[in-house]
């Protein structure tokens, strides 16, 4: 079962001068031989936020590095987007946004009740086949 | 070496099976063990390690990426200053 990865952590993996870059490594090291996957949504999240933040050379650069890592990409369908608009109404005061919701939508879809974040937010979330949501590092 | 009386006895009735020693059924599921994780494909999360090296005072951004995309996108922010959308005034 794959650990599902946010935004957060592949910034501050990517980037040295965040505050967070060592807490990520050694979240990334610890999980070397766990299978790491991100819905597309969050991929296009975390290279969209990167260009706007530092440009296109490093988005590409990061486009790049994402492909050499092995880092699976889940697809998102129909049904995966109602689930997400679901969790969005549901949850309307955390406000997760978009991106998030998806991915907690792709926990359900795949019941899979770990992910690796920064964002503690995503705790609150009761997933609806295990007790609760384990929010690695 | 001690086993736990159950999987002895698994040894012991595969052993007399096959016609040959538990050591020899240890030493083959070992193999196996070692062929398995050598062959399991191996992930290079470092790959997107320090990419963005960009030099600079330490920040914070992975923890506010939903306020710096608001920020960004919001009506005369920097993507319409970009895109000349923005309020001349």
């Amino acid at each position: 079962m794959p650990i599902l990865t946010d935004t957060s952590v592949l910034v501050a993996a990517a980037t040295p001068r965040e505050t967070r870059h060592r807490d990520a490594i050694d979240a990334l090291d610890r999980l070397a031989s766990e299978q790491l996957a991100v819905p597309v949504t969050i991929l296009t999240e975390t290279l969209g936020f990167v260009r706007t933040r530092y440009g296109i050379s490093y988005q590409r650069r990061l486009w790049d590095g994402l492909k050499e890592s092995g880092i699976e990409v889940v697809g998102v369908d129909d049904a995966l987007l109602d689930m997400a608009r679901e969790i969005d109404e549901r949850y309307a005061d955390v406000g997760f946004g978009f991106a998030d919701c998806t991915l907690l939508a792709a926990c359900e879809v795949l019941r899979d009740a770990r992910v690796l974040s920064f964002d503690r937010r995503l705790a609150t979330y009761r997933p609806s086949f295990a007790p609760a949501l384990e929010v690695l590092p | 070496m001690y086993l736990p009386e159950e999987l002895h006895r698994f040894l012991a009735e595969e052993a007399e099976r096959r016609g040959v020693s538990m050591a020899e059924i240890a030493r083959e599921a070992i193999g196996e063990y070692r062929t398995r994780s050598e062959t399991t494909p191996k992930h290079n999360y470092m790959a997107i390690v320090g990419i963005i090296d960009v030099p600079g005072p330490p920040t914070n951004d992975s923890e506010r990426v939903d306020e710096i995309l608001d920020e960004y996108y919001k009506v005369g922010g920097k993507w319409d200053q970009e895109h000349g959308l923005a309020d001349p005034d």
